[in-house]
């Protein structure tokens, strides 16, 4: 039922999604692979390749979240809905749980390809690390691991954009919730620059979980505490949704 | 069981609402640079009683503002009442809201999915009713003439009330709650879905409350009816009883009753003359009156518009009742 008019309201954006990392895979497809001289290289890509994705998925983190039992109390069907025999929880569960589960659809879909880019890459060198990728402090992942790790650290980063954007919209019962997300995070990143700036020793969390350890300007290997880090940001991103619920319940509609 | 569809108990819905003003100099200027801060309430619902028995069309009248949305929306559990008791079929819509929607119809806001169609809507609306029917949204559309291929923004007022009524009517519902459905409708389509109300919902005893400022619609269909205004009850009565009893007495004499006695509903004095209005016992009244030596000058029943403005409290208005009608 909800299921069903989310999924219509937002099929559109998934499927143009979908069909830009399936443009991007035939790109792939398409290109010649030329010849990477060292393997070490591909260490020092995968920052990259996580802030490359991080940006357009966050984005649309922060504009999926702006569908759902928000927008339909902004758009004035919240006495429709509300009015339906179901708990006002089961529209706001439904629509944040169908937003995550096309956020890690399309997170999946662009860490394959670009696994399957890298994967291609590391033949090119004869692949002598039989699909690891080493690190400069000795350290060394097999090419899954990496594809495994870099999904979850963007699926982390994209939830947390979505789902702080879902939730204001409910609370402000007004699509303008997207627009006080997108404020609170650039807010926060100013801040933690800020604080940077005055208290050198002071670090304010990152909003994207430094997957890897940086050491003299290269990347080292898998940061301390990464578990804890995904399990704290894990923690956060639920934290919204029960709060939302419990405005939500408290709501006059 | 109990022989009432709806009941409310001193219920109560208030609003808070904060102002800030600045002080403002009679030059116009800002004074001061402070504010003056302070809670305003707005007493939405403020202590009603109801009691709409089941089987009745009740009709919930009342001015713009006076408290009826508001009402139905607590009812419907889309508001949270801030004192009081209340009860829809027997159920309390703060505890047990997913029963009682199962059982009722609620058409408050007349806005439903603005991107959907009207075959999406029944398609999103029938999973949610145990008791929904195909063959009513079907046999409803075609008698209301909805147009049910188009989306539900781009539907005339008339057909966007319909589509709503349609989906109230094929959830099967035992009582059904609307809120003025015939608010900016033309004759033909106000008539159209009063027909449909009374004879295929009402007449199978089922219980039909409609809010309305309306009145000679809820006249025509309505057997009981409640008059609120600020918030409060202030008459609720068979719509028969109501026509039979109420009546104007117009008497001139010195020395006569005051307002105070239960049956006389009103007082007004002009050039002489006294005019009661009188809600029960009328000829009891009227000897009194002459046995205390006052001449009746006449006695005249009233209709609903009269009785509303009376009870509103715009009777010396004397607003022509077409008006409100």
């Amino acid at each position: 039922m909800y299921l069903w008019k989310y999924w219509r309201d937002t099929r559109i954006i998934f499927s143009a999604a979908v069909l830009v990392i399936a443009a991007l895979f035939i790109e792939i497809l398409r290109e010649r692979v030329g010849r990477v001289a060292d393997a070490h290289q591909f260490a020092n890509a995968l920052p990259v390749f996580l802030l490359l994705q991080s940006l357009p998925l966050g984005f649309l983190g922060w504009f999926l979240g702006s569908f759902g039992i928000g927008r339909d109390l902004g758009e004035g069907s919240g006495s429709f809905l509300c009015s339906r025999p179901k708990n006002r929880s089961y529209f706001m569960w439904c629509s944040w749980a169908c937003g995550l589960m096309q956020l890690l659809t399309i997170v999946a879909l662009a860490n394959m390809v670009l696994w399957f880019q890298i994967h291609r890459l590391l033949l090119s060198t004869g692949d002598a690390s039989h699909g690891q990728i080493s690190f400069p402090d000795g350290t060394s992942l097999s090419l899954i691991s990496i594809l495994c790790l870099t999904c979850a650290i963007v699926f982390l980063l994209v939830a947390l954009v979505f789902t702080l954007t879902f939730s204001l919209t409910v609370v402000m019962k007004n699509v303008r919730g997207i627009i006080y997300g997108a404020g609170i995070l650039v807010g926060y990143m100013i801040l933690a620059a800020r604080v940077t700036h005055y208290w050198h020793t002071v670090r304010l969390p990152n909003l994207a979980i430094q997957q890897f350890a940086y050491s003299k300007g290269q990347v080292a290997g898998i940061a301390d505490h990464l578990g804890v880090s995904m399990a704290v940001r894990l923690a956060v991103i639920l934290l919204f949704p029960f709060a939302t619920q419990i405005v939500l319940e408290k709501m006059d509609i | 069981m109990s022989d009432l569809a709806i009941q409310t108990q001193s219920l109560q819905k208030h609003y808070r609402s904060f102002h800030a003003v600045l002080g403002i100099s009679s030059q116009g200027k800002v004074a001061h640079p402070s504010l003056h801060k302070h809670y305003h309430f707005l007493r939405a619902v403020d202590g009603l009683d109801m009691h709409v028995p089941k089987g009745s069309i009740y009709g919930f009248l009342g001015r713009n503002g006076a408290g009826k949305t508001t009402t139905i929306r607590l009812l419907a559990g889309l508001a949270h009442p801030t004192g009081g008791r209340m009860q829809v079929l027997g159920l309390d819509p703060q505890t047990d809201r997913i029963p009682i929607l199962e059982r009722t119809g609620f058409v408050i806001d007349k806005m439903l999915i603005p991107s959907m169609t009207g075959n999406d809507l029944v398609r999103f609306n029938r999973g949610f009713f145990p008791r929904w029917s195909d063959a009513l949204a079907a046999k409803y559309a075609e008698v209301l003439e909805i147009p049910m291929k188009q989306k539900f923004r781009k539907l005339s007022t008339g057909n966007q009330t319909k589509l709503c009524l349609l989906l109230a009517l094929a959830q099967g519902a035992e009582l059904l709650i609307l809120d003025e459905p015939t608010a900016g409708l033309d004759p033909v389509v106000t008539d159209q879905l009063l027909r449909v109300l009374v004879d295929d919902f009402a007449n199978e005893g089922r219980t039909l409350f409609l809010s309305s400022h309306h009145l000679s619609e809820v006249e025509r269909v309505a057997d009981w009816v409640g008059i609120i205004d600020h918030g409060k009850l202030l008459l609720e009565e068979c719509l028969d009883d109501v026509r039979a009893h109420f009546r104007r007495v117009r008497v001139v004499g010195e020395n006569l009753p005051a307002v105070s006695r239960d049956q006389i509903f009103k007082t007004k004095t002009s050039e002489g003359t006294t005019e009661y209005i009188v809600r029960n016992d009328v000829d009891g009244f009227i000897a009194q009156l002459r046995s205390q030596g006052a001449t009746v000058l006449d006695v005249s029943p009233m209709n609903l518009s009269e009785i509303f403005l009376e009870v509103v409290g715009k009777g010396e208005a004397h607003v022509p009742v077409e008006v409100l009608a």
